[in-house]
């Protein structure tokens, strides 16, 4: 027999009252828990995402648009930017590093970026099979893209215009799947890579067919059938191809693009992932952007951030909701030892009798409801484990960019814990105080 | 060797309580007579230190109450005193050998499962080891509480009424047991009582 093997026995007399307290310890504890799991893992996956980008410059627009559609690829694009300002800006000093993003498309709902090479360095993506990208026609698939369309090396798909599935297809402008990226755990995974050569190239030709449509139909409605051979000879001259073999030895590159002189003026990209060369990029650019361009900046860090402080006040409600919890389940065990000990004056001044001393019954009834909130903490750290699993496994689809872990243990938690296990003692004390001033031989008088 | 000296006490308001001096040796049995309110329980609860003296001075194998702070009190009672009540009151929510063990937990000595099971063998409750305490009749209980009083070898027994709520067969069983009990450690034996049955079988009285 020993101090904690005596309150457990009284612990496991009274079965109902330690399973609500337990209960309501445990589901006030799983509550912060899972918030704090979740919110932590989310920040996590969404801090990987934006990892080595201090500012996205894109046309003008809401700064969060910028960085949810530049970076976690969610929100659709402001608008684009001339090549030739991006190109400009590039040059200027304060930046070490730019990457240029041309987005519109996509494939089966797996948004298309057209960029360089050192996209795939920024989030430090390699082939897990075939290789990177060339200019043209030529994607690598993120993970998760291949893993849902099992598209394989060599394979070709029709690219869709537009960001979700059931746009106009691309009928005319197939692409080729030369490589598929390793698992990295970031937004990639869900990316089609290409160069942004090649999303020029099916935007011309979808502007062309589109423009091609029109005149068409346009020629239909004035004189019907007859004029036939003469339409196919115009088509003829606006083939782009046809273009491109006549100048190719004009080509110029800047940006990790390569482009016709002639043809900068009417070059868009949707974006541009800037890194900057030194602290004093974050104190200048952004305001030389926003003032002396056309251009709009956003910076990562600031638009999460300001994302966190707008979801953090729902997550500051349930906090408080679970907090609340606690304390009524520490009332709970307060009410139910004190109750107990009602019932059980006789039973402390036996011990008395016995011979145990004040301090070992104040002990008794601490150690009672430290037992109590301690089985309530366990509970409530596995609840929340498991809840974290069931809501990934049920509710977070296999190429989300945040998926939640419920192995991921946080030294917060074990905070938490303590404080509960703080909870449960500070609920003792009063009944514990009222044990230690058992009076045996009154108590014992009283027969 | 029990002695008491100028021993007195007085309940706020009440009348004061004037005990003669007394000196019991090992072996030795003492019945304490009286009728309600002359304060018999009060004498046993000083003797058995779970009352602050106010006068006078008790002695037990050379330790002088009044020396002892509360604390030492109750660790010199659990080893040297044992107690036992007109009713067993057992922990309910223990079953018999956890009774058992909890007194033997609060002496210095190291707990002894086997000293417990020869003891309620000893009563007759072998085999009552593992028993709720609910499922005891009233003179079982009132036996696993004797030997609950004496399984730590206390140099004194004190048992208040102990016989009175038990019908006679159980009342003899148990005052047997006692005697036998307190013998067994030549313990100092006190029985406060009103019942017939124990005055025909200890002839040393104090009457209050």
């Amino acid at each position: 027999m020993n101090l904690a093997k005596l309150s457990w026995k009284y612990i496991v007399d009274r079965p109902l009252n330690t399973f609500l307290n337990v209960l309501l310890f445990g589901f006030g504890i799983a509550i912060i828990l899972v918030l704090l799991l979740v919110s932590r893992q989310m920040e996590d996956a969404l801090t990987k995402n934006a990892k080595g980008i201090n500012l996205v410059v894109a046309a003008k627009g809401s700064p969060l648009q910028i960085i949810l559609c530049n970076i976690y690829h969610v929100d659709f694009p402001t608008g684009n930017i001339a090549l030739e300002e991006a190109i400009e800006l590039s040059k200027n000093s304060l930046i070490k590093r730019s990457i240029p993003l041309a987005l519109g498309d996509s494939y089966r709902d797996y948004r298309i970026v057209g960029t360089t090479h050192a996209y795939a360095d920024l989030y430090q993506v390699t082939p897990a099979s075939g290789q990177l990208w060339g200019k043209h026609a030529e994607a690598v698939i993120g993970a998760n893209v291949a893993l849902t369309t099992g598209m394989k090396v060599g394979d070709e798909f029709a690219t869709e215009h537009g960001m979700q599935s059931g746009g106009i297809a691309h009928d005319d402008h197939g692409m080729t799947v030369v490589g598929i990226l390793e698992r990295s755990g970031t937004v990639v995974d869900n990316l089609i890579l290409t160069s942004v050569e090649s999303v020029w190239e099916a935007h011309e030709e979808h502007d062309d067919h589109e423009a091609h449509e029109d005149h068409n139909e346009a020629h239909d409605d004035h004189d019907h059938d007859k004029q036939h051979d003469d339409h196919e000879h115009k088509e003829h001259h606006h083939d782009p191809h046809h273009d491109h073999e006549h100048s190719e030895d004009e080509m110029v590159t800047a940006l990790g693009l390569t482009y016709h002189p002639h043809e900068l003026k009417d070059k868009e990209i949707t974006s541009l992932i800037v890194q900057y060369a030194g602290p004093m990029g974050a104190v200048r650019l952004p305001r030389m952007i926003n003032e002396e361009t056309n251009m709009q900046s956003a910076s990562p860090a600031f638009e999460t951030a300001r994302l966190f402080t707008l979801i953090g006040t729902g997550v500051e409600v349930i906090n408080g909701f679970a907090y609340l919890i606690i304390f009524i389940a520490g009332l709970s065990i307060f009410i139910s030892l004190y109750n107990s000990l009602k019932q059980r004056t006789y039973d402390l001044a036996i011990m008395r009798a016995m011979g145990a001393s004040s301090r070992f019954l104040f002990l008794h009834v601490i150690v009672e409801s430290m037992i109590i909130s301690f089985l309530g903490g366990v509970f409530g750290l596995i609840l929340a484990h498991v809840a974290v699993g069931v809501i990934d496994d049920f509710f977070i689809p296999v190429e989300s960019q945040v998926r939640l872990s419920a192995l991921l243990f946080l030294k917060s938690e074990f905070i938490i814990l303590a404080l509960s296990f703080g909870v449960g003692i500070f609920a003792a004390v009063i009944p514990a105080i009222s044990a230690y001033k058992t009076d045996i031989s009154k108590t014992l008088a009283r027969g | 060797m029990l002695s008491i000296s100028k021993l007195e006490y007085n309940y706020l308001g009440s009348t004061n309580l004037v005990y003669k001096d007394i000196q019991l040796g090992q072996n030795e049995q003492l019945l304490i007579l009286g009728g309600s309110g002359t304060g018999k329980t009060t004498f046993l609860h000083l003797i058995g230190g779970m009352m602050q003296l106010q006068q006078g001075e008790i002695t037990l194998q050379g330790t002088e109450y009044s020396k002892l702070s509360g604390y030492e009190m109750d660790q010199f009672r659990a080893e040297h005193i044992g107690l036992i009540f007109q009713k067993p009151h057992l922990i309910s929510s223990l079953n018999v050998l956890d009774n058992l063990m909890l007194s033997q937990m609060f002496s210095p000595g190291d707990q002894d499962k086997d000293k417990a099971r020869a003891l309620l063998q000893s009563v007759g409750l072998e085999g009552k080891e593992k028993a709720k305490v609910s499922e005891l009749s009233e003179g079982q209980a009132q036996r696993v509480a004797l030997v609950r009083s004496v399984i730590n070898d206390p140099i004194l027994i004190l048992a208040d009424e102990p016989t009175s709520s038990l019908d006679d067969e159980n009342a003899h069983a148990v005052l047997d047991l006692l005697l036998q009990q307190a013998e067994r450690n030549q313990s100092i034996l006190l029985i406060t009582t009103h019942d017939q049955r124990v005055k025909d079988r200890i002839s040393n009285h104090y009457i209050l």
